[in-house]
C-alpha cells in the first residue's frame, strides 16, 4: 500500500501558481525534446541566420491565425526601428505566455525573442459562465473585481504539455485569480505586486525642494512642475484609506499631504515625493523617457505607515484613478522605507510594467521555467519522496507535489527575477545620477537599501554572496551565478498529480542541488529577490569589470565614467526588447542586443555585457 | 564727468556766450535791484548710473538675486525761484525744481532651480522708462560778480531733495522642464520715495532787456544720495541732481 507523507505549510495562502516552462537551453531557436514540455518553442534569434529561422516559425503561425499583432510602434532610440510583438491565440483565445517580440528596420527583423506554443489542442467551450466564474473569484479573494475587468478566457499551457482554458480576473491588491472554465475550480492565484521586501529608509536630514500645489489655501503634495503630475498621499496608517486608495481607486485632494507654511517634516511624505521626482527626472535626463508610460501618466506614491518592511509597485486597474501606485511602508523599527534607490527601484517596476504591456499587452507573465530536481529530500530527519508527498497549506487544501519519473520538479520565476534584478539596477543608477560615489548614507553605491537605518543592504550587485538569504537551516549569500539559482518545487494545485494543468511554489527550495526551507518565510513568489542577483551582478560587472567569483570568468567594463551606455542598454533591453515571458536566458540576449543596437557589435559596452553574462551563466 | 555732464557743459558755454553778446536794449544797474524772480526751462542730466541689488527667498528657501544696472538720461527741467539781495553783492535765493527722466536699466537674475539646489540659471534683460523723479528746492547763497554787460551770480548751497524712484521688485521668466535654463519674461517695478538733503553749485548769467527783465541762463550741478529703504526692493542708494542747463526770465524788482 502507497504511504502518503503530509507536509503542512503556514504560509501558503498567498504563494504564486504559474504556468509551467522547461528551463531553455541556449540554442536560439529551438523545440524542446524534454518530455515534460515539447511543445514549447523558444526564440532568442538575434543572429541572422537564427532570425531566419525564427521568422518561418512565425510566418506558419501567422498564416494559421495562431499569432496577431498587439502593437507595432517605433523605436525611440534607434530611427528607422520598430519593435512589435506578437500574441499566440488559439482559436482566438490568448495563450498565456505565448508571445514573441520582433525587433525590425522596416521589414526586415533584427531580432526575435518570446516563446510560442505548438500542437494545442482543447475545447474552447467553457462550462461556466463568465459572470459565474467572477463570483466565484470574488468568493475565494472575499474581494470585488473592479468595474469593467470581468473575467476573460485564457489558455494556460500546463507542464504535461496539455492546456487549460481558464477565467482570468484581477481583485484587490493585485492579486489575479485563475478559474478553471470547465470545473470551476481557483487553480491560480497570482500576487503581481512588486515587492520591496526588507527594506526602510529614515529621514537622513538631507534638505530636498517639494513641488507642491497649493489647493484650498493648503499645500498639497501635488507636484505639478514635471509634465507628469506627481501626487503623494498619506494614508496616515490607516488600512482602510490604503484599500480606498488602491482598490477603489478612490483618493483625493484631502488625501495628499499637507502643510500650511509649505514646510515639510515628515520622512515619508518628503522622501517619497521628492524620491519619486528626482527619478522621473532621471528617467527623463538619461533615457528620454516619460515617467511611468513614456507618455507621463499620472504618479501616485502612497505612504502608509501601516505597511512593514516593504515597498511596492501596483499597476493598473489599482491605484488612485487606475494609473497604478507606488506604496511605501516602514520597517519594524519604524524608518521610512522611502530612500532614493528604493522609489528608483519601485518606479522601474512601473516602467517595467507599461513598457511591456504598451508592447506586447502585458507585464510580464507569471511563466516558470523548470529544472528536475532530486528524488527526495529530508525535512527534520524524515525523508520525503516526491511521488508520496503532499503539501497541506492552511486552508486545509492538500496539494501533491509535481513530479517526472519520481523527480521533483523545480521552478522559479525568471520574469519576476528580471523585473527585480532591472529595478535594482535603475535604483541604483538613479543614486549614481545624483549622490557621490562612496559609501555611508546618501552616497552612491551598489547597493539597495543601505541607507536604511538598522536595515539594509538587503541586495548587493557588487557581491550578492555578501548579503545572506535566511533560511530555516541557516543561511546561504544571494546568488551571482545561475548555477546557484534558487528553484522551487513545484505542488499541483490544478489537474491531477500525473497531469496537473496548473502548479504553484512550494517553499522547499533548492540550490546546487541543497535543500533549503523557506517555511516560515514563503517561496518569494518563486524566487523573484533572490535570484534577481544573478541578472543585476552582471550589470556591475558590465559597468565596473571584475571576477565572478562562482565562474571565475573576469569582465574587462566599461568603467565608472561611461556608466551610463550600460544603464542606457539595460534600459533599451528592458523597455524595447524584452519580451513579456522572458526568462534570464532571453534577458541576457536581450540586453546583447541593445547593446548592439546603440554601440555595434564591437562596442565596447557590447563587449563588456556579452562577458558579463557569460561570467554569470548566462550565455 | 559722464559723457551727458560733458554735453551739458558744452551747450552751457554756448548759452552763456549767446546771452553776453544779445544787445541790450534798456540797461539797468544790477545793483539797485532787491529781489529777483527767476524762472527757467532746460535739461537735466542724472547724476549718475547706479545699480541696485536685492535678493528674496524663492524656490525652496534658496536666494534670487536681481541685480539692476539703471541708466541716465538727460531730461527736461524745469524751475522757479526768487533772490533777495542781502548786500549790494551777496544774495540768498530759492529756488523749486523738478526733472523727471525715464531711462532703460540691464538686469541681470540668478533664479534659483525649482527642483535642484545650487543649480540657478542665470537670465539677463532690459527695461524701458525706469522713473526716476526729482522734485528739490535749492537754497543758495549767491555772489554777483561786478561785471558790466550782464549779471553774473556764482552761488552754493543745500538742497532738499525729494525723489521718487522705480526700482525692478521681481522678475519673470519662462522655462520648461527640465528647467536648466530659463529666459527673461519681464520685470514688475515698484516706485519708492524718499528725501534727502545735499549740496547745490552753479552759476546764473543774465542779460537785462528792459528795466526789470532780463533773460538769464543756469548752470548747476547738485548732488546728494539718497537712500532707500524698502520690503521689496531692499536697501538701495541712489544719486540724485545732476548736472542741469536751463535758460530763463529775469524779473527784478
Amino acid at each position: 500500500m502507497r504511504h502518503t507523507r503530509l507536509l503542512v505549510l503556514r504560509t501558503f495562502a498567498t504563494v504564486v501558481a504559474v504556468a509551467l516552462l522547461v528551463q531553455p537551453e541556449r540554442a536560439v531557436i529551438g523545440q524542446e525534446s524534454n518530455a515534460l514540455d515539447s511543445r514549447r518553442i523558444t526564440l532568442t534569434a538575434t543572429t541572422q541566420a537564427a532570425v531566419i529561422e525564427s521568422n518561418s516559425v512565425i510566418a506558419r503561425m501567422l498564416q494559421a491565425r495562431e499569432l496577431t499583432s498587439v502593437r507595432i510602434q517605433d523605436d525611440p532610440q534607434i530611427p528607422n526601428r520598430q519593435t512589435q510583438t506578437l500574441q499566440q491565440v488559439y482559436k482566438g483565445i490568448p495563450v498565456e505566455g505565448g508571445s514573441v517580440t520582433l525587433h525590425k528596420a522596416g521589414p526586415t527583423t533584427i531580432s526575435a525573442l518570446g516563446t510560442l506554443f505548438n500542437d494545442i489542442s482543447l475545447d474552447i467551450t467553457p462550462a461556466i459562465a463568465p459572470v459565474d466564474a467572477a463570483r466565484i473569484i470574488e468568493k475565494a479573494a472575499d474581494a470585488f473585481i473592479p468595474f469593467g475587468a470581468s473575467p476573460t478566457l485564457v489558455i494556460v499551457p500546463s507542464p504535461a504539455g496539455t492546456f487549460a482554458l481558464t477565467y482570468k480576473a484581477t481583485v484587490a491588491y493585485a492579486i489575479t485569480y485563475y478559474v478553471d472554465a470547465f470545473t470551476g475550480d481557483v487553480v491560480r492565484v497570482v500576487d503581481e505586486k512588486n515587492y520591496e521586501t526588507g527594506l526602510g529608509t529614515g529621514t537622513l536630514g538631507e534638505p530636498k525642494k517639494m513641488a507642491t500645489t497649493l489647493i484650498g489655501g493648503t499645500y498639497r503634495t501635488r507636484d505639478t512642475l514635471r509634465p507628469a503630475s506627481i501626487s503623494t498621499y498619506d494614508t496616515g496608517g490607516s488600512s482602510t484609506a490604503l484599500d480606498r486608495m488602491l482598490n477603489s481607486n478612490n483618493a483625493t485632494d484631502n488625501d495628499l499631504a499637507s502643510s500650511s507654511t509649505n514646510t515639510w517634516t515628515n520622512g515619508y511624505v518628503v522622501d517619497a515625493h521628492s524620491n519619486t521626482g528626482f527619478t522621473y527626472d532621471y528617467f527623463f535626463r538619461q533615457h528620454n523617457w516619460s515617467g511611468l508610460d513614456g507618455s507621463n501618466r499620472p504618479l501616485s506614491d502612497i505612504v502608509h505607515s501601516g505597511t512593514r518592511d516593504n515597498a511596492f509597485f501596483i499597476a493598473p486597474p489599482f491605484g488612485p484613478n487606475r494609473n497604478g501606485a507606488m506604496v511605501y511602508g516602514r520597517t519594524s523599527g519604524g524608518v521610512p522605507v522611502t530612500t532614493m534607490d528604493i522609489a528608483g527601484h519601485e518606479l522601474m517596476h512601473g516602467v517595467t510594467f507599461f513598457s511591456l504591456s504598451n508592447r506586447t499587452g502585458s507585464g510580464f507573465v507569471p511563466i516558470v521555467y523548470t529544472v528536475l530536481g532530486p528524488t527526495t529530500f529530508v525535512y527534520n530527519g524524515t525523508t520525503f519522496a516526491c511521488s508520496t508527498t503532499v503539501l497541506a497549506d492552511s486552508q486545509g487544501n492538500r496539494r501533491p507535489f509535481f513530479c517526472n519519473n519520481g523527480r521533483y520538479v523545480l521552478g522559479a520565476s525568471h520574469g519576476g527575477a528580471i523585473n527585480e534584478a532591472v529595478s535594482d539596477v535603475f535604483g541604483t543608477s538613479v543614486e549614481f545620477f545624483y549622490q557621490p560615489v562612496g559609501s555611508g548614507p546618501l552616497r552612491a553605491d551598489y547597493l539597495m537599501g543601505e541607507d536604511v537605518t538598522g536595515f539594509g543592504p538587503n541586495r548587493s550587485l557588487i557581491n550578492p554572496a555578501s548579503i545572506l538569504i535566511r533560511h530555516e537551516f541557516g543561511t546561504l549569500g544571494y546568488p551571482d551565478h545561475v548555477s546557484k539559482m534558487l528553484n522551487y518545487a513545484l505542488v499541483v494545485t490544478g489537474g491531477t498529480a500525473t497531469n496537473p494543468t496548473s502548479v504553484s511554489f512550494s517553499p522547499a527550495a533548492f540550490s546546487e542541488g541543497i535543500f533549503l526551507s523557506f517555511f516560515n518565510s514563503g517561496p518569494d513568489g518563486g524566487g523573484v529577490h533572490l535570484n534577481s542577483t544573478i541578472f543585476s551582478h552582471a550589470f556591475y560587472l558590465a559597468v565596473e569589470g571584475g571576477r565572478n567569483a562562482t565562474s571565475n570568468l573576469s569582465v574587462t567594463g566599461v568603467g565608472a565614467a561611461n556608466r551610463a551606455q550600460i544603464e542606457k542598454v539595460f534600459f533599451r533591453a528592458q523597455t524595447q526588447l524584452m519580451p513579456n515571458n522572458a526568462n534570464l536566458q532571453m534577458a541576457a540576449a536581450a540586453v546583447i542586443q541593445a547593446a548592439i543596437d546603440l554601440y555595434g557589435a564591437g562596442g565596447a559596452p557590447t563587449q563588456a555585457v556579452t562577458q558579463a553574462m557569460v561570467a554569470v551563466g548566462l550565455r | 564727468m559722464t559723457r551727458l555732464n560733458r554735453q551739458i557743459s558744452r551747450r552751457a558755454a554756448v548759452l552763456v556766450i549767446a546771452i553776453a553778446a544779445a544787445t541790450p536794449t534798456a540797461a539797468q544797474s544790477p545793483s539797485n535791484a532787491r529781489v529777483e524772480v527767476s524762472a527757467n526751462v532746460g535739461a537735466k542730466a542724472g547724476a549718475s548710473t547706479f545699480a541696485a541689488t536685492h535678493t528674496r527667498p524663492s524656490n525652496g528657501n534658496e536666494t534670487e538675486t536681481i541685480t539692476v544696472d539703471h541708466g541716465v538720461k538727460t531730461a527736461p527741467a524745469f524751475s522757479v525761484g526768487a533772490a533777495v539781495r542781502l548786500v549790494p553783492q551777496f544774495w540768498v535765493g530759492v529756488q523749486y525744481a523738478m526733472t523727471e527722466m525715464k531711462p532703460s536699466a540691464t538686469l541681470s537674475a540668478a533664479i534659483p532651480h525649482p527642483i535642484l539646489f545650487d543649480a540657478a540659471r542665470t537670465v539677463e534683460g532690459s527695461v524701458n522708462d525706469v522713473a526716476h523723479k526729482e522734485q528739490n528746492v535749492h537754497v543758495a547763497l549767491m555772489y554777483a560778480l561786478p561785471f558790466q554787460a550782464v549779471d553774473m551770480k556764482v552761488m552754493g548751497g543745500p538742497t532738499f531733495f525729494n525723489v521718487k524712484q522705480d526700482f525692478v521688485s521681481g522678475v519673470s521668466i519662462t522655462e520648461t522642464y527640465p528647467f536648466d535654463t530659463a529666459a527673461f519674461g519681464n520685470a514688475t517695478t515698484k516706485q519708492v520715495s524718499d528725501t534727502a538733503v545735499g549740496f547745490n553749485a552753479g552759476v546764473d548769467i543774465a542779460r537785462p532787456l528792459s528795466s526789470n527783465i532780463g533773460i538769464g541762463a543756469l548752470i548747476r550741478y547738485s548732488r546728494a544720495d539718497v537712500k532707500f529703504d524698502d520690503r521689496d526692493i531692499g536697501q538701495q542708494t541712489v544719486k540724485a541732481g545732476g548736472f542741469e542747463l536751463a535758460g530763463g526770465v529775469r524779473v527784478k524788482f
